[in-house]
C-alpha cells in the first residue's frame, strides 16, 4: 500500500511537472513572439496583415500548450483509476496496518 | 533494489520535499526511526519488536540533505551505529526524515519525537548521544533549541552532540545560488526568467543551509547577498552539554582547506568558526580528517576513530 501510495506520489509529481513546466514555457514563448510581432506591427503597411497572423498564432499556441496539458489530465485520471483498482485487491501488508 | 529506491526518495525529497509535503504527495518521506531499512512507529510494541537490545544509552543518527539512512553505511558494510553499539555499548537509532522541510520544521519534528520515545522506547533512556551528518547536525541543533524554548524533558537526558561535516555558519554555495536565482529575476527577459523560476524550486531544506537557519525567525530576515565570510550565528551552541565538531577537508594547503573544506562546507563554517587558517595548535572539541570529501565522512573509518574517541570521553 506505501508502494502504491509512492506510485500515486510519482505520477501526481509527473503530472504537476507537465502541468506547471508547460505554463511555464508557454509564457516563455508568448512574450519572445510578442517581442517580435510588437516589431514588425510597427511597419504601418502590413500591420493589419500581422496582427491577423499574430492572432493565429496565438490560438495555435494556447491550444498546443493547452492540449499538452489536457492529454496530461487524461493520462493522470486513467492511471489513478487503475491504481484506485490496484488498491482495492492488492492484500494489505504488515507495513499499512 | 529497495535501498537505491530510498536513496532516490531521498534526493527527491531533499530537492523538492518542501512542495512534496505542501501537495499531501505520496513520495514525501515522514521523519521517523527505521530499522533495517523499515520504518518504525514510535508505539511501545513497534519499539520493543524492532529493537530488542535496546539500552539506557541512546546515540540518534540523523543524515543530511538529500540523504537517507543508507548515506551512513560503509561500503564493506557496517556503520558507525553498529560500531558504536560494538565499542560502547550505545544503542544505535538511525533516522530518516524530508530533508526538503525547513530546517525549524524538522527540528520541532525530531523534538517531538524524542519526547515520544521517552514515554515508550522499551528501556528507560538514561543518556543521548546526538550525532548529525552535515544538514542533520543543523537539525540537531534546531530540535535543542526547540526543546530548550519549549521545556521538553529529552534535552536533560542530552549527554553530548556529535557534528559531521555540520554547516554551523552555513553553505556558500547556497548563499552564492540564492543570489544568483536574484540576479537573474531582475534582468528582463522571459528565459532568464525561467532559469530563475526553476533555480527557485530548490526546496526550504536548501534555502535554510546558506546561513544554518535553525529557526522561523532566522528564515524570515533572509536576504539576497552573497559572502565568502560566513556569518555568526544567532543562535549558539547550547550549554547544557558538551559539543564535538569533525571536520573534513579535500586538500592539503591550510587556504585552500580553508575556502574548500571538503568541497560542500568550509573549514570554518564546519568548525563553528573555530578553524584559523594559520592556527598550528589543536583546538579542543574539534577532529579535522584530511583528503576526503563531504560525502565520505558519513562513513569513513578515520571519522569513526574521531567519534569513538568524542563518544568514549566522560563527558
Amino acid at each position: 500500500m506505501r508502494d502504491l501510495a509512492r506510485l500515486r506520489g510519482l505520477l501526481s509529481l509527473l503530472a504537476d511537472a507537465v502541468e506547471h513546466g508547460s505554463r511555464a514555457v508557454e509564457e516563455v514563448h508568448s512574450s519572445s513572439s510578442a517581442r517580435a510581432f510588437g516589431v514588425i506591427e510597427l511597419v504601418p503597411s502590413t500591420r493589419e496583415h500581422v496582427r491577423a497572423v499574430r492572432a493565429v498564432h496565438d490560438a495555435g499556441v494556447a491550444l498546443t500548450y493547452g492540449g499538452v496539458r489536457l492529454v496530461t489530465r487524461v493520462v493522470r485520471a486513467s492511471f489513478t483509476v487503475g491504481l484506485d483498482v490496484a488498491e482495492a485487491v492488492a492484500p494489505t501488508s504488515r507495513d499499512d496496518r | 533494489m529497495g535501498s537505491l529506491l530510498e536513496q532516490a526518495i531521498g534526493a527527491l525529497n531533499g530537492a523538492v520535499g518542501d512542495y512534496l509535503a505542501r501537495t499531501g504527495n505520496g513520495l514525501a518521506t515522514e521523519l521517523t526511526l527505521v530499522r533495517g531499512g523499515r520504518p518504525v512507529r514510535p508505539d511501545a510494541a513497534s519499539l520493543r519488536a524492532a529493537f530488542p537490545d535496546a539500552g539506557p544509552r541512546l546515540a540518534i543518527f540523523v543524515h543530511g540533505l538529500m540523504c537517507s539512512e543508507d548515506v551512513w553505511e560503509f561500503e564493506t558494510g557496517g556503520d558507525y551505529g553498529a560500531m558504536l553499539q560494538r565499542d560502547l555499548g550505545l544503542c544505535p537509532l538511525v533516522l530518516r526524515y524530508n530533508s526538503g522541510l525547513s530546517i525549524p520544521d524538522n527540528g520541532a519534528r525530531l523534538s517531538a519525537l524524542l519526547e515520544r520515545l521517552l514515554e515508550v522506547f522499551p528501556a528507560a533512556i538514561e543518556r543521548v548521544v546526538l550525532i548529525g551528518y552535515s544538514m542533520g547536525g543543523l537539525v540537531v541543533r534546531s530540535a535543542c533549541h526547540h526543546a530548550s524554548v519549549s521545556g521538553a524533558a529529552w534535552l536533560s537526558r542530552v549527554e553530548r552532540g556529535v557534528y559531521v561535516g555540520t554547516p554551523h555558519l552555513g553553505a556558500p554555495l547556497e548563499r552564492a545560488g540564492r543570489v544568483l536565482a536574484w540576479a537573474l529575476r531582475r534582468v528582463d527577459d522571459p528565459v532568464t526568467r525561467l532559469v530563475a523560476t526553476l533555480a527557485d524550486l530548490r526546496s526550504d531544506g536548501i534555502k535554510d543551509l546558506g546561513d544554518a537557519d535553525l529557526r522561523h525567525e532566522d528564515r524570515a530576515r533572509r536576504e539576497p547577498r552573497f559572502s565568502l565570510r560566513d556569518p555568526r550565528h544567532p543562535v549558539p551552541l547550547l550549554d547544557d552539554f558538551p559539543h564535538f565538531l569533525i571536520a573534513g577537508s579535500r586538500f592539503d594547503d591550510r587556504l585552500t582547506r580553508t575556502l574548500f573544506g571538503d568541497l560542500i562546507v568550509p573549514l570554518p563554517s564546519a568548525t563553528d568558526g573555530r578553524w584559523r587558517h594559520d592556527a598550528s595548535h589543536p583546538i579542543d572539541g574539534v577532529a579535522f580528517v584530511d583528503r576526503v570529501h563531504h560525502v565520505a565522512l558519513a562513513h569513513d573509518a578515520r571519522v569513526y576513530e574521531h567519534l569513538l574517541r568524542f563518544c568514549g570521553d566522560a563527558p
